[in-house]
């Protein structure tokens, strides 16, 4: 892998204490052995009320960034995606927190970034969901399909959290969602700024934690309710 | 004057309005193609609606599908008020988009000038 190019890692955390401390070695561990240890690991904490800023600050090597306020996950990747940018990364891969992705899997999204045939390369759940409870199958099939009718990109794993960008990407993406609508929306800027995708099949390792986490039904509603305000706007506004 | 011709008159700038932003938004490639004909449609089926309305009136209520009395001064007012009000809805709310956004950029350049190097 070019140890020239600048990789940076983005973890949106809110009140996530209990494991990021082990995601966060275990990926540095990862890193190590596959010779990305320059890379910048990125750790935007999302304003939580628990000990996430103290887990993150005994490690070393990690950038913390504090959410002043807690605004979501949408933010807290904008946040992270904006501070590559800015620091001239040439990919970045954002990762949960929450322990579901396996660092091999980022390591493999990012091996399929650098072959330079996509913009975006998502790590999907769903090409191979076995172990994956049946309603978040139907919930991020559902995202998919709704994110397809209201903007026209149809990504079959919309909704992962695993996702890396190149320097084009970074450059040219900008959404404005600060929850999980952003997951939507930045399919839609994907699409308006004609961006490459791909996906890879990658595995979720779901503990009672981390399905505890996540998106509610409940929150699907507020959303979709999201979703079409902007459209509307979009529409009338530009 | 007839109520109708009223009706357009009132209600014609904002169709105007409508296509001008539709056309400046295209140009500036604010816009893709797609939204650009959609927006386009949009407006020109108001001013269908508006250029027409005596003749849907007349349609609807000749086929038994309403049997509302003809236009009234009252009426005019109504449909120019709701086309106010939309077009107040949608300003007001831009503007809150607006103000969200800037306040969320403020808010993610703050952290990230106090973000911490371990």
């Amino acid at each position: 892998m070019a140890k020239t190019k600048k990789l940076t890692i983005v973890i949106p955390a809110y009140n996530e204490g209990t494991v990021i401390g082990g995601v966060i070695d275990k990926l540095l561990k990862d890193l190590k052995s596959d010779g990305l240890e320059d890379a910048a690991v990125v750790v935007i904490n999302d304003g939580s009320k628990d000990n996430t800023a103290d887990e993150v600050k005994k490690r070393s090597k990690v950038v913390l960034i504090n959410h002043i306020l807690n605004s979501g996950a949408g933010a807290a990747i904008r946040t992270g995606l904006g501070y590559a940018r800015d620091t001239g990364a040439d990919y970045a891969v954002t990762m949960d927190a929450d322990g579901q992705h396996d660092s091999q899997d980022m390591a493999r999204v990012l091996k399929e970034l650098m072959k330079d045939k996509s913009d975006i390369v998502i790590g999907s759940r769903l090409i191979n969901a076995e172990g994956m409870p049946w309603y978040r199958v139907l919930l991020n099939k559902g995202g998919g399909l709704f994110t397809f009718i209201l903007f026209g990109i149809y990504v079959g794993d919309s909704q992962s959290g695993l996702r890396g960008f190149n320097k084009k990407a970074l450059q040219k993406i900008t959404f404005h969602s600060n929850n999980y609508t952003y997951n939507s929306e930045l399919m839609w800027r994907i699409k308006q700024n004609g961006l490459e995708v791909k996906e890879i099949p990658v595995k979720a390792i779901y503990s009672e934690y981390s399905l505890s986490k996540g998106q509610t039904n409940w929150e699907v509603v507020h959303i979709v309710r999201e979703l079409l305000k902007y459209r509307f706007l979009e529409f009338f506004n530009g | 004057m007839d109520k109708y011709v009223l009706l357009f008159i009132l209600n014609a700038p904002f169709v105007i309005f409508g296509y001008l932003k539709t056309v400046m938004l295209y140009r500036t490639k604010n816009t893709d193609r797609l939204t650009f004909v959609l927006r386009f449609a949009f407006w020109t089926l108001i001013l269908l609606v508006l250029v027409f309305s005596h003749n849907i009136y007349n349609y609807l209520y000749d086929h038994g599908l309403t049997d509302s009395t003809p236009l009234s001064l009252p009426d005019v007012v109504l449909a120019t008020g709701v086309m106010l009000a939309f077009s107040l809805c949608v300003r007001l709310y831009s503007k809150v988009d607006a103000m969200d956004k800037r306040l969320s950029d403020l808010h993610e350049k703050l952290s990230v000038n106090n973000s911490e190097d371990s």
